[in-house]
């Protein structure tokens, strides 16, 4: 599978937890930056012909207008054949999405939305600088059903600062209820240089302790089992059928090109990403072409096993053997303990995260990483 | 040099000192001295010459000493000074008495802001001691808040010292620096000496050159020295043939001899710095003095702690830069240790609390070596049941309360110098931390002079943290070894996850024992990070738990969201995660901070 990520770097309001490259900008920027971008798709044409996914992130895709989304999708249409892809993917907020919006969308051939709604109580959401509201995030499932846009995701976070374990269950049961197909529910990572930590550090403002975070995970885990979800990964539920197309290229570390500020991709022995700055990219991707790609290393033993064990489907062991210099055994009894905690099972050829690993992952990955290190050495 | 032409010289020398609190500007006011007299040119004057090393400079501290000859032309006639520099604290008090037995004089620098402070009073009595010609300099007399007439009368109010000639200064400006000079001709004795006599040089320092040894700094007395002669330390006993004897101008420069009153170094290619004791007393083997000088003395460490390297594979690296350090600084005393804890280490004496911080530092900066050091610990004189004695500096290897029947601690004689304000607050602490009130003394209106005997163990802990706390900041403190007491002390145990961890154990008295482990436990258990299961923290006397904290289980560790294919960031995370891990020991089966190690150190009472 090859995939394709093209990052969208605009906001109507930035969220005050959001450490990604985004922007407030104005039409001409938002158009010089297209420009850009679509002079970098045509660098890659030859490549973009075999693309299987796509998906568009931000910041916020649809902080773009109309007639810029139409004139994006053009763009993708021209090397990208949509009949054969797999998935096309968008991410929006709930308050953009209003019928005329969905269908630009679907004409412009995407096929699955991700939708950012995070919470859906009130003072949350006014805390953490989302501009919808919970009736919004209703209206919207209503019209993009009645669409006949069912293949959809939502995006709900939890140890957010004033949010409480009761609040995150009503979120979740009112989700449930809306048999939403597919939901990616992860833990507030709380990033340097975001005004979130400046709050925190300043008293402003207070997180859930890690108590009341971890009975939150506690309760996700349950809840989406009961309610007949596959935890695939993770953070990503899906209802049977549902799961994403796109995303797994990542976790199997399969190709995938990246386009736009700050996106990352993998292309054959390489990984780059892009200047983070609307500007830097804008003017870099005009002058020098992919030569403004900041390249940077590819570890295939690595990088297999530390994404491919955050999926329930965890990693061929013995495929990853095959195919390169990897001596599985050397690492086994480093593992042990984690054997012996619940936490990671080998059902050979498969090794996997059990749903408690998955709460404890980085304790696994980080006798992984000691392991790796010491049969390097 | 015939002995006219000798004396002759020894009537041109003088040596003086400067005497000053941390930051009063003695190294600013050496530095002066240093360009006034063209000693060295605008271009080599580094900020703060003397202070040569970078802690030294950093710290605004001298730590070993210097002795630079100047050269000076002062209405037709010529000298030569000899400027010794001494270290200005407390842990450094011997060494202190002897480079100032090294001079005949000394300048006495006040801040005008400040006022007299205890360790300046300290060493003006060490420089009495040693009959020193002093010379009181009042210091950045250009501060506003400078207060010139009041700091000239406590001087004669609390010395003696008539200020009536004092030069008034500001060494940063420059300001007044030429009446030090004359001072310094006119009030300082030359040195006396008989060049006839058999040869006693005093040593107040040390220095080790890699490729030439360890190099004392002496001072001569009486005779001569020149290379080729037999020497012998009177105390020590090593013999060693001089191969190079020179003064610092301050870049060393090779003479033909010393004699009298000079001040300079002797290359002898000593390889044992334990046979260069400082105060020791130089002869020459064929011609040997009668008597050796006065006033040598062995030091004893009064300070020990555990050191070990964070990461095991740097025990023999570690080894090797204590040895280092030794030949620069015989005070420094270690030994290996092991700790069930902390895996191979070292006990390492240190003459105080400064001293101990300036040699982790210096290891962890100079040989990058990672360090985790135990909470420091004193000497203690532990008589058994059987009535045999025992000296016990770990607190781990104290015996069963069982087999014990007496243990002594050492008692320091603590001298405090405070506002007035201050005096209730401080004689409240120094109560609590067990202090025995000895004396009072107003030196003025506004300061007071109050002594204590302080048992050193409290000293150590947090005493002086708390002392500057409890007059913000306006106290000072100067103590010196008194006596070995009685007292009722125990060892109080700290386990984690059921396990003892030696490297925690410690020694209080048995009144604080109980509110000190509730509050180790608590602050361990802030100290320690979550595992993956419940650990209990328990402090215990004598196998009794007395206090105990709960660290919960970890809920969660994992990176919940992995961004757009970004897996560089998710790199970063588990790498730092993994340094993190790196800097932790491993306690059965807890993974503990380098910090928790130190907690028993500050608590707050």
């Amino acid at each position: 599978m090859l995939g394709c990520y093209i990052h969208i770097p605009f906001c109507d309001k930035i969220c005050i937890y959001c450490d990604f490259a985004k922007e407030i900008a104005d039409t001409p920027k938002k158009s010089a930056y297209l420009e850009a971008l679509f002079y970098e798709m045509s660098l890659i044409k030859e490549t973009l012909k075999n693309t299987d996914t796509v998906y568009i992130g931000g910041g916020t895709p649809t902080a773009l207008n109309h007639d810029q989304l139409r004139l994006l999708f053009n763009e993708i249409r021209k090397y990208v054949d949509l009949n054969q892809l797999k998935e096309f993917t968008l991410e929006a907020n709930p308050n953009h999405l209003d019928p005329k919006t969905i269908q630009v969308l679907i004409e412009g051939g995407v096929t699955r939305l991700s939708l950012g709604v995070q919470s859906l109580s009130h003072s949350v959401l006014k805390t953490i600088g989302r501009q919808h509201d919970e009736q919004q995030v209703y209206q919207v499932i209503e019209d993009l059903r009645s669409a006949g846009m069912h293949n959809f995701s939502v995006d709900v976070m939890f140890g957010l600062p004033g949010q409480t374990l009761p609040m995150l269950k009503r979120d979740l049961k009112a989700l449930i209820d809306l048999k939403i197909p597919h939901m990616s529910i992860y833990a507030l990572i709380l990033e340097d240089h975001t005004p979130l930590k400046h709050k925190i550090q300043k008293g402003l403002l207070k997180l859930p302790s890690e108590d009341i975070e971890g009975d939150m995970f506690d309760f996700v885990l349950a809840a989406m089992k009961e309610a007949g979800y596959e935890h695939y990964e993770i953070a990503n539920y899906a209802l049977p059928g549902f799961r994403s197309e796109h995303n797994p290229i990542y976790w199997r570390n399969e190709p995938y090109i990246g386009l736009g500020a700050g996106a990352h991709g993998r292309l054959g022995q390489e990984r780059y990403e892009h200047h983070r700055s609307v500007k830097k990219y804008t003017e870099s991707m005009l002058s020098e072409g992919l030569e403004s790609l900041i390249k940077y290393e590819f570890d295939p033993v690595h990088d297999t096993l530390f994404m491919g064990l955050r999926m329930s489907d965890g990693v061929n062991i013995r495929d990853l053997e095959k195919t390169h210099d990897f001596d599985f055994f050397k690492t086994y009894h480093k593992l042990e303990k984690h054997f012996d905690q619940g936490l990671l099972v080998f059902d050979d050829p498969v090794l996997s995260l059990t749903t408690k690993g998955m709460m404890f992952a980085n304790e696994v990955l980080l006798t992984l990483l000691e392991a790796l290190d010491d049969s390097t050495r | 040099m015939d002995i006219q032409a000798i004396k002759k010289r020894m009537e041109s020398i003088r040596n003086f000192s400067i005497i000053a609190h941390i930051d009063h500007g003695k190294s600013t006011l050496a530095d002066r001295i240093l360009e006034i007299t063209n000693s060295v040119t605008k271009r080599e004057m580094k900020e703060q010459l003397l202070d040569s090393m970078d802690l030294e400079r950093e710290r605004g501290i001298t730590i070993k000493l210097n002795a630079v000859q100047i050269l000076y032309e002062h209405e037709g006639t010529s000298y030569i000074f000899h400027l010794i520099d001494t270290p200005g604290h407390v842990d450094f008090t011997y060494e202190v008495s002897r480079s100032l037995a090294a001079c005949e004089g000394a300048l006495l620098v006040v801040d005008a802001a400040q006022g007299i402070e205890a360790q300046t009073l300290a060493n003006v009595y060490l420089a009495f001691d040693n009959n020193l010609a002093i010379i009181p300099v009042i210091n950045k007399i250009d501060l506003p808040s400078a207060d010139v007439e009041q700091v000239k009368k406590d001087i004669e109010n609390v010395l003696a010292l008539d200020t009536s000639k004092a030069p008034l200064i500001s060494a940063k400006e420059g300001i007044g620096i030429d009446q030090i000079i004359r001072a310094i001709i006119e009030d300082i004795p030359p040195p006396k000496g008989d060049p006839e006599a058999p040869l006693r040089a005093l040593i107040f320092d040390s220095f080790y050159d890699p490729y030439r040894g360890v190099i004392p700094s002496i001072r001569i007395v009486d005779g001569i020295i020149q290379k080729g002669d037999l020497i012998k330390m009177m105390a020590s006993e090593a013999i060693y043939e001089v191969v190079e004897v020179g003064v610092n101008t301050p870049k060393a420069k090779i003479v033909p001899m010393l004699v009298p009153g000079d001040v300079g170094y002797v290359v002898a290619n000593i390889r044992d710095v334990e046979d260069v004791r400082v105060g020791d007393t130089i002869t020459t083997k064929t011609n040997q003095a009668k008597e050796a000088l006065p006033g040598y003395r062995i030091l004893n460490p009064m300070v020990y702690c555990g050191i070990y390297p964070l990461d095991s594979t740097d025990y023999l690296p570690l080894k090797d830069a204590l040895h280092k350090l030794k030949l620069n600084d015989a005070s420094l005393i270690f030994e290996p240790e092991t700790s069930g804890a902390l895996g191979f280490g070292f006990r390492v004496g240190f003459l105080g609390m400064l001293h101990l911080e300036i040699i982790q530092e210096r290891i962890e900066r100079e040989f990058n070596i990672g360090l985790l050091a135990t909470a420091p610990s004193v000497s203690y004189h532990v008589t058994l049941t059987d009535q045999s004695v025992v000296t016990i500096d770990n607190p781990a290897h104290l015996p069963d309360a069982g087999r014990i029947s007496e243990i002594q601690e050492p008692v320091m004689i603590a001298t405090i110098m405070t506002p007035k304000d201050y005096v209730g607050n401080v004689m409240e602490l120094c109560q609590r931390k067990r202090g025995v009130y000895q004396k009072m003394d107003y030196l003025n209106d506004s300061r007071v002079e109050i002594t204590y005997h302080m048992p050193l163990l409290e000293i150590v802990y947090d005493f002086f943290d708390k002392l500057k706390s409890s007059s913000k900041g306006y106290a000072s403190l100067d103590y010196s070894y008194s006596h070995y007491q009685k007292s009722t002390l125990v060892k109080l145990d700290i386990m984690i996850n059921g396990e003892n961890v030696d490297a925690l154990s410690t020694i209080v008295h048995r009144d604080f024992a109980y509110e000190r482990g509730k509050k180790i436990t608590e602050k361990l258990k802030d100290l320690i990070p979550r595992q993956m299961f419940e650990v209990p923290i328990q402090a215990a006397i004598g196998g009794k738990v007395i206090a105990r904290s709960t660290l919960k289980a970890m809920r969660k560790n994992v990176i919940a969201k992995c961004y757009g294919g970004d897996i560089s960031r998710k790199k970063k995370l588990l790498e730092k995660q993994k340094e993190g891990k790196k800097r932790m020991k491993t306690v059965g089966r807890v993974d503990v901070p380098q910090e928790a190690f130190l907690s028993v150190l500050s608590l707050d009472d």
